[in-house]
């Protein structure tokens, strides 16, 4: 989620930068903003962390509730998605490593909301957008956790590998490595299923 | 470019972080090795089908309670800015009132003013005015005659003196007698 430049000028978007000044300011709507522009990715990134639905819930709540907690300490030149995905990352780490234990997400799961086109799609269609969903939760439940953590933290964050490699404590070719070997796994995961040709 | 560089910089090349040079490199590396060719289109082809599923949403119910635990905590300038002016009013009114009643609790008063507020009759009030002039007279006297004493004392001090002068003269003389 890339920070755009604030352009009073046109009509661009506030920046995450100057939603969240706002937001210290008192503006609850500046956060409403911000929440619903971030919502998805650090959700995404979440639950298919966590691999359990009711688990992501609470995590992104307490992540949103750190990020309230220390807005006084948010530093302007640090880029917002960068400090959202490592508030996340850190206590979704900690809370995996308390439980000791990785689930997948159940696509049966009825509160699993998932963003569908307007139309709705086919039966047809909606069976294998399932199929391929659930191999692709498959594939990520079975990678090594600092594999996932890699590769979902580009994926959703929009943070770079520079930025990955900083927020994970580990050097540049290491998190390089560890992307190409989460892609591997993936790559292997689709192809056992005939998704990949 | 060997093929773990390769590898390196096809990663970056996927989330467009690579260089103008590195691309160059690595598109002459793929050129020629049919393994990191596969890698790279495969590699390709898993991101594609990753980012064609929706990313699942939380529920209203987290996101109402985030926006609950997130309402701004107005700052003591910010209850005063949402203030009615008729309110701005009142309290002006309220604070004059207050200040007036202090001032008049702790200004200087004399028993006319104490009589308004202890009910005592004018007859009264007269009678403790004319009372304290009195005393505040018999006060002047006696602060006259401790003057007079203090007058009087000196000038006994200054014949004592002018005696015991004389009397050493006499006993200085008293040879001659």
């Amino acid at each position: 989620m890339p920070d755009q430049p604030l352009s009073p000028a046109s009509n661009v978007e506030p920046s995450d930068d100057a939603l969240f000044e706002r937001y210290r300011n008192g503006d609850a709507a500046a956060f409403e903003t911000l929440l619903a522009r971030h919502q998805s990715a650090l959700f995404g990134f979440l639950i298919r962390m966590a691999g359990d639905r009711a688990l992501a819930e609470d995590l992104f709540q307490e992540t949103w509730l750190r990020v309230v907690r220390e807005a006084r300490r948010y530093r302007a030149e640090q880029k917002f998605s960068r400090w959202l995905f490592t508030i996340a990352n850190r206590l979704a780490i900690d809370e995996l490593r308390r439980r000791k234990r990785w689930r997948t997400v159940s696509v049966d799961d009825e509160e699993a909301a998932v963003e569908l086109p307007a139309n709705g799609p086919s039966a047809a269609v909606e069976t294998e957008r399932r199929q391929t969903l659930s191999r692709i939760e498959a594939a990520l439940a079975t990678m090594q956790p600092s594999l996932r953590q890699v590769f979902l933290l580009r994926e959703h964050s929009g943070v770079s590998f520079k930025e990955i490699a900083a927020m994970t404590d580990a050097p540049l070719g290491t998190v390089l490595w560890r992307m190409s070997a989460a892609l591997k796994h993936l790559r292997k995961e689709l192809e056992a299923d005939g998704m990949m040709e | 470019m060997n093929c773990e560089q390769a590898n390196e910089v096809l990663m970056l090349d996927l989330y467009g972080e690579a260089t103008a040079a590195d691309v160059v490199e690595l598109k002459a590396h793929l050129a020629g090795c049919a393994t990191c060719r596969r890698i790279a289109e495969t590699s390709r082809a898993a991101l594609v089908e990753f980012r064609r599923e929706a990313t699942p949403r939380p529920s209203r119910k987290t996101v109402e309670a985030v926006l609950v635990a997130a309402q701004p905590r107005p700052r003591l300038a910010g209850i005063f800015a949402q203030l009615h002016p008729a309110l701005w009013q009142a309290a002006a009114v309220v604070a004059v009132a207050l200040i007036v009643s202090v001032a008049v609790r702790f200004w200087p008063q004399s028993p006319i003013q104490l009589a308004a507020e202890t009910s005592l009759t004018a007859t009264q009030a007269a009678a403790t005015e004319t009372s304290w002039d009195a005393n505040s007279a018999a006060l002047s006297d006696r602060i006259r005659l401790a003057q007079a004493d203090v007058s009087i004392g000196s000038s006994l001090d200054s014949r004592i003196s002018g005696l015991r002068d004389a009397l050493s003269d006499l006993r200085a003389g008293s040879g001659s007698f």
